[in-house]
């Protein structure tokens, strides 16, 4: 696996090679510039990119800092009511008198329509026991064979 | 509009592609320059939010504790509820209840979610008789709910001890918080794949939450463990029905009526990923097309001034397609130049990179990496152990979130308007151990 990972990241081993190798000219034999392309033509690269890099990162934190100073100790939206039963009924179409006591239940049986619209909310008939993983299926209607 | 706005992006690429070298710059310079802009927003957050916040394992005491209902939609699940019940029962909070809702599953789910019942006085079920999908199970749970306060998790998601302490706090200390998206961490270490995606987690997504939140809104909620505030929910009429992503679409929703969402990394909870080829493909295929679909339908209005504060988010969508795209036309018009000549402007000779690219490219990685880690460092111990893991993602995920990018939007700029997102189970990965 290792393998064809650094067979994939050959190119960066050659990279670093190349550049490794020109430092070492131009820091210990003082190679003139025109004799290191590579290293000089990726400084002035590193040096546009760099450029543009802090640009980005100085419009993300001015803008950060500008909200920061701006919305400090502010809340522009004031406090919203909680949502009840009476709302919730009519979002669903039923009474809240239905959602009331839809919230009281521990286990319930909601059906709906094709359109995914509500049709019921009903206790759940009983549901088979759980037989573990080494049970026989179970039919349809819920009984064991 | 949907198919207006794929015409308008075709004829904006081509006219792009006459211009053969300012794309093939940008193709090679996006990834580069996004990285450091992650890394830069990662850093200001960790600065200003972070560093002096208590560690997981020790949250503040809240002032005020109300009533919390915990949601649990699943489908398939009779597996691994019983051990998600187990940790959302197990929460650190006085006062809340834990409403599992199943979506017609097909397993023993139903039965062993009404036994479980008998074991934890805090636990409601509620049967969907027919699968309706995720948004609609997430409905019935807000409906149903005593709290005006939900935290919604998934049917396989283990919840930390704190994280309803740490998710509800944005919500009680601002009115105009909405949503509190957490800090899902990783569980399925068997493979390659699934360590690869606990680096991608911990390097890629917290990295870019971190950043979006510093430019002030958030692509999407992580749908597996989010607080939502059940008035703003209703304000923007809860979850979509025809979405395959529900919670890329509440984020949108929400921060479009002027919702703020926010991140607290110390809500973790430990979640199962795919661990196959397939699973990592059709799941990661799915956000691709959901965040088209939310992406086409929100598009219009964001001209708007009073949408400005989105603009962050859809211009860094919009480069993302833009990148993708233009990596595909790049390599389609110099594969058609080896047999073809080609146009001035629009002749590919070569797709070298730049020079040193791939030295730029790989140092950039792994400097995003270490800043990852030493910020992710506080939630999940041994986190450095990953890096050698983690090298491997540039070549897995870069590809994955490309291809799926370039299949998942035309996918929902055809997609059929209505038709109910229901749900499929993804691969859970190869053995589901647990995290700690």
């Amino acid at each position: 696996m290792w393998l064809v990972y650094l067979y994939l990241i050959r190119e960066v081993f050659f990279d670093l090679y190349m550049l490794v190798d020109q430092i070492a000219l131009w820091v210990f034999l003082h190679a003139p510039r025109h004799d290191l392309p590579s290293m000089f033509g990726l400084m002035e690269t590193l040096g546009d990119y760099a450029v543009v890099i802090a640009v980005n990162g100085a419009i993300l934190i001015v803008w950060a800092l500008y909200n920061q100073f701006r919305f400090r100790g502010r809340d522009n939206r004031k406090a919203i009511a909680a949502i009840g039963p009476a709302e919730l009924g009519d979002f669903h179409g039923f009474s809240d008198a239905d959602v009331a006591r839809w919230q009281q239940a521990r286990i319930l049986l909601i059906s709906h329509d094709a359109d995914g619209k509500l049709l019921a909310v009903l206790p759940p008939p009983a549901t088979p026991p759980y037989l573990g993983p080494g049970a026989p299926p179970l039919l349809e209607g819920g009984s064991a064979t | 509009m949907q198919h207006t706005l794929g015409l308008i992006l075709i004829v904006a690429l081509v006219t792009l592609a006459k211009t053969s070298g300012v794309l093939l710059t940008f193709v090679f310079l996006y990834p580069l320059f996004m990285s450091f802009l992650w890394m830069f927003g990662g850093m200001y957050f960790y600065w200003r939010r972070e560093r002096h916040q208590s560690r997981p394992d020790d949250p503040p005491p809240l002032a005020d504790a109300p009533f919390v209902s915990i949601l649990v939609p699943c489908f398939d699940e009779a597996e691994n509820i019983a051990e998600t019940i187990a940790a959302a029962a197990a929460q650190n909070y006085p006062e809340f209840e834990v409403i599992a809702i199943n979506d017609g599953s097909r397993d023993a789910t139903a039965a062993v979610l009404d036994e479980l019942t008998a074991h934890y006085p805090m636990l409601r079920v509620v049967h969907l008789a027919k699968n309706q999908g995720k948004a609609m199970a997430l409905r019935m749970g807000a409906m149903v709910a005593r709290s005006e306060y939900l935290v919604c998790i998934d049917g396989d998601a283990v919840l930390d001890p704190n994280a309803t302490t740490y998710i509800i706090r944005p919500l009680l200390s601002h009115p105009r918080v909405a949503a509190v998206t957490g800090n899902p961490r990783i569980r399925t270490r068997s493979t390659l794949l699934g360590k690869i995606q606990v680096g991608e987690f911990s390097s890629i997504i917290g990295l870019i939450k971190r950043a979006q939140r510093v430019y002030g809104n958030i692509f999407t909620v992580s749908g597996v463990i989010v607080a939502y505030r059940r008035a703003a929910l209703h304000r923007c009429g809860y979850w979509s029905l025809d979405t395959v992503t529900e919670d890329i679409d509440a984020s949108w929703r929400l921060q479009v009526d002027h919702w703020s969402i926010q991140y607290e990394p110390n809500a973790l909870c430990w979640i199962l990923m795919p661990e196959t080829f397939k699973g990592l493909w059709r799941q990661r295929l799915r956000w691709a097309q959901g965040g088209a679909e939310v992406f086409l339908r929100q598009i219009r209005p964001m001209g708007n001034w009073k949408r400005r504060r989105m603009w962050g988010v859809v211009v860094e969508y919009c480069l993302s397609l833009a990148w993708a795209y233009s990596l595909l036309y790049t390599v389609v018009l110099w594969a058609i130049g080896k047999f073809v000549e080609m146009p001035e402007g629009l002749n590919v000779p070569s797709i070298q990179p730049p020079a040193f690219w791939g030295l730029l490219l790989a140092t950039t990685c792994l400097m995003q990496f270490a800043i990852a880690l030493r910020i992710e460092s506080r939630y999940e111990d041994r986190v450095y152990r990953l890096i050698s893991w983690m090298i491997w993602y540039p070549f897995f995920f870069w590809i994955v979130s490309l291809l799926t990018l370039l299949v998942g939007f035309p996918k929902a700029l055809l997609a059929q308007r209505g038709k109910r997102g229901t749900w499929v189970s993804p691969d859970r990965g190869i053995q589901s151990s647990a995290a700690r």
